[in-house]
């Protein structure tokens, strides 16, 4: 009985000192929480089960019976296709869709369904430009539904033809089905689910390594007393910090040839860009994943409440770069938070160098190295404050 | 005291440091000379580190001045920056790194090329003996060897001022010992020392001594005349082969030079003089005129723990004695309060000349032996006063005037 009650004392102490030491961390307590359930509830206010509608142009002569016919039922399939415009620039309409304006482009052939009224089956054709499959196969899916209801539609047109000769004259095998679809990819290449995944692995990973060492930092040096030396010493807040950050860029710059090459040799991932534009996007991450790191550094107060806050940032990135989900699923207010997020800048970069083989996207490198140069004058502001008299 | 003087390296003028509604230092006005050891004693929370802090610049005063190198330490440049070392209280080097790393590192905060601080890096190990550890970490190493490694790097850049916050703070009598030999050896070099401890007795070493309680100097001089402040002038032992006589003992008493005599449970006849210097030729005069075998007569000198209880306690009995006049006498009038120090050394501590216990500081006359007297330790119940733990590698030289 008194060995049950030593026990009872010991462990009401441990219990007392837990709950006093986690509830002393208000910070933590509150990033353990509130930071996921937040980006939970985020995430659930943003996901639709539907994605938007492919913007797609039509290509066919001018007048063209079958593309008025079908731009004048299109309100029919308004929830899978937007429409944009009809062309006979075919050209263009590759321009677009290589431009990532467009997602879906249809090529009616000439003089149509006098093809089909001389008892011929027509084929349409489909152009998208997707790396992700599960988008291309979503589109794949969007032209089958297109071309059947155009099938149908022509069906109705031919039924209400006053010319019944003309009709009879057509097989049943066309009559069913006199247009019939060929799906193409822009992109020139096959690509495997796991390779689409993986530039957005690299860029995450480097993004959650870098965060998290530079992370812990700084408050660990305050943690342990060293800023006190800095702040005694000649060292300026814009010293440290750039040391630092040359440190850790070297050191991110290294993991990342580490990575790229188990992957490229190890995993025999399909590379078709330019290495060189791949760095690039490599040090704007890094850059930028830094900056972030620091920015943690600055506002923790222990190491916990930094790794905890680098793991809030990851958890964010996952859930709202693109990684995890098409951020077409998201709906725009909530899809835009995705701006704001430096591994979406750098995962579709590096699939449009690493996979589709295209130069390096300038718009999207200035604004991660924008991302990253003002997290890096916040970072050395507040490290000045830290470091300034009290 | 704030006047400048081109010897003058650092001076506070009036100077206060408060952390919302607690007072740090209150009212600090001194000035201190280059190329000395500039000592700070008192008890944690007395506002040491608060001082070397407000000194280094990270802490702004809330009110007054302060200069070092003259100039206010907030608008310190890399030059005034490059010319002070600075050690921290706790271990604040990087665990990670090797013993040379952590020099390297040291050496180029301050801008030190490879190639000229590799020989410093060498000499300044073999000064604090961890050249045969180089490699090791740091956070492999006892903490007396981080000690010595962070008063290593503090020294890398060869700065003209050492800012040491209790260098010697948790770490054992010998070593503590060669901090100090180290000390005196680079004030012989030139430097200047401010250095905090809680090791009273360390007072010792210092050229100057200040005695810091409750964010107030209470004293700021050399160690001698902190000893002569605190108990009222230089005490002196005397010891008879025959047995000293009560008449010959008030006799004693008498002369012009005395200001107190009182007879220790040993048989020492402890004499209170204003400077044993001059006091003691006239007294082996006085004793060989009657004839009186001595078997030695030296001066004594009192722990710095003795001393240093003393002088807070006249401060307190000072601050009691200016909030309520009639309730307590003043501790210049009580002789007998002395045995407060008895109580705060241990049996340990009570060699025979340097056990006895603070003494009167009243005009001469005769001390029954007090050593069985219940104490009245009026520091005991006071906040500042937290007992420091005692060195017991140091105790001051006495001077010895053989018979």
């Amino acid at each position: 009985m008194k060995t049950f009650g030593s026990f009872l004392v010991r462990l009401s102490s441990f219990f007392r000192k837990e709950v006093v030491e986690v509830l002393r961390q208000p910070k933590l307590v509150l990033t353990l929480i509130l930071g996921p359930f937040l980006i939970l509830l985020l995430f659930g206010l943003g996901y639709t089960n539907q994605q938007d509608p492919a913007r797609t142009i039509i290509v066919a002569e001018p007048d063209n019976e079958l593309a008025n016919e079908i731009v004048s039922q299109i309100d029919q399939v308004e929830s899978m296709i937007d429409y944009v415009m009809t062309t006979d620039d075919k050209d263009e309409m590759m321009r677009q869709l290589t431009n990532d304006q467009i997602d879906l482009g249809l090529v009616i052939p000439e003089d149509a369904m006098e093809t089909v009224q001389s008892d011929e089956k027509v084929e349409l054709e489909y152009y998208q430009n997707q790396l992700d499959p599960n988008q291309a196969t979503y589109l794949g899916y969007t032209a089958t539904q297109l071309t059947q209801i155009i099938n149908r539609q022509t069906l109705l047109t031919l039924g209400r033809e006053s010319d019944l000769e003309s009709v009879t004259n057509i097989s049943p095998e066309v009559m069913t089905e006199p247009f019939t679809h060929r799906y193409y990819s822009v992109t020139g290449i096959e690509i495997e689910p796991t390779d689409f995944m993986t530039p957005g692995v690299l860029v995450l990973l480097l993004q959650h390594m870098m965060t998290t060492l530079a992370a812990l930092s700084i408050v660990r040096e305050v943690g342990a007393g060293t800023m006190e030396l800095y702040r005694v010493s000649p060292l300026k807040s814009g010293e440290i910090l750039f040391s630092k950050y040359v440190t850790y860029m070297i050191l991110g710059s290294l993991i990342a040839a580490a990575l790229s090459a188990a992957t490229y040799f190890g995993l025999g991932f399909p590379m078709h860009g330019d290495w060189l534009h791949v760095v690039y996007v490599y040090l704007a991450v890094l850059f930028t994943s830094i900056g972030i790191g620091f920015f943690i550094s600055m506002v923790s107060k222990t190491d916990t409440e930094a790794v905890q806050l680098a793991m809030i940032a990851l958890l964010f990135s996952v859930f709202f770069s693109g990684f995890f989900i098409d951020l077409r699923y998201l709906n725009p207010p909530i899809r835009y938070i995705s701006y704001a997020i430096p591994a979406a800048y750098g995962k579709d970069m590096l699939q449009a160098i690493m996979l589709r083989g295209a130069s390096i996207d300038f718009n999207s490198l200035y604004i991660l190295l924008g991302i990253g140069a003002g997290l890096f004058l916040l970072a050395i502001v507040l490290l000045h404050q830290k470091m300034k008299r009290e | 005291m704030t006047e400048a003087n081109h010897s003058e390296l650092i001076s506070f003028d009036h100077v206060s440091k408060s952390f919302g509604d607690f007072i740090a230092t209150q009212d600090l006005s001194f000035s201190l000379p280059k190329g000395k050891i500039i000592g700070l004693i008192g008890p944690s929370g007395s506002g040491k580190t608060t001082t070397i802090r407000l000194l280094t610049g990270i802490y702004h005063p809330s009110e007054g001045r302060i200069k070092v190198f003259d100039k206010s330490p907030s608008d310190f440049t890399t030059k005034e920056k490059a010319k002070i070392g600075y050690l921290t209280q706790h271990f604040t080097l990087f665990p990670d790194l090797s013993i040379a790393s952590n020099m390297n590192f040291a050496a180029s905060m301050y801008g030190q090329g490879i190639l000229r601080r590799r020989k410093k890096i060498d000499q300044l190990l073999d000064l604090v003996e961890l050249q045969e550890h180089r490699n090791k970490l740091a956070k492999k190493i006892s903490g007396g060897m981080q000690r010595r490694l962070q008063l290593a790097s503090t020294l890398i850049h060869d700065p003209e001022l050492l800012l040491l916050d209790e260098p010697t703070a948790g770490i054992d009598p010998i070593l503590r010992r060669k901090f100090w030999d180290y000390f005196e050896m680079l004030r012989d070099e030139g430097k200047t020392l401010f250095v905090t401890t809680q090791y009273v007795n360390e007072a010792s070493y210092c050229d100057l001594v200040g005695v810091l309680a409750d964010g107030k100097l209470l004293e700021l001089c050399e160690p001698q005349e902190l000893r002569r402040i605190a108990f009222g002038g230089e005490k002196l032992n005397l010891r008879t082969i025959d047995r000293f006589t009560e008449a010959q003992l008030a006799e004693l008493a008498e002369l012009d030079i005395i200001k107190n005599v009182r007879r220790m449970d040993d048989g020492t006849i402890r004499i209170l003089v204003d400077h044993a210097a001059t006091a003691l030729p006239e007294l082996m005069s006085w004793l060989q005129d009657r004839s009186v075998p001595v078997e030695s007569l030296q001066e004594y000198q009192p722990p710095f723990d003795d001393v240093f209880v003393e002088v807070v306690e006249r401060h307190l009995a000072k601050e009691a004695d200016q909030d309520s006049p009639d309730e307590l006498e003043p501790a210049e009038t009580e002789p007998e309060d002395d045995t407060m120090s008895e109580e705060a050394m241990t049996p340990a501590e009570a060699e025979p000349d340097q056990a006895s216990p603070s003494e009167d500081t009243a005009p001469a006359h005769i001390d029954e032996p007090s050593t069985t007297e219940e104490p009245k330790n009026r520091l005991s119940n006071h906040p500042i006063f937290e007992k420091p733990d005692r060195p017991a590698s140091h105790q001051p030289t006495d001077e010895e005037v053989s018979s």
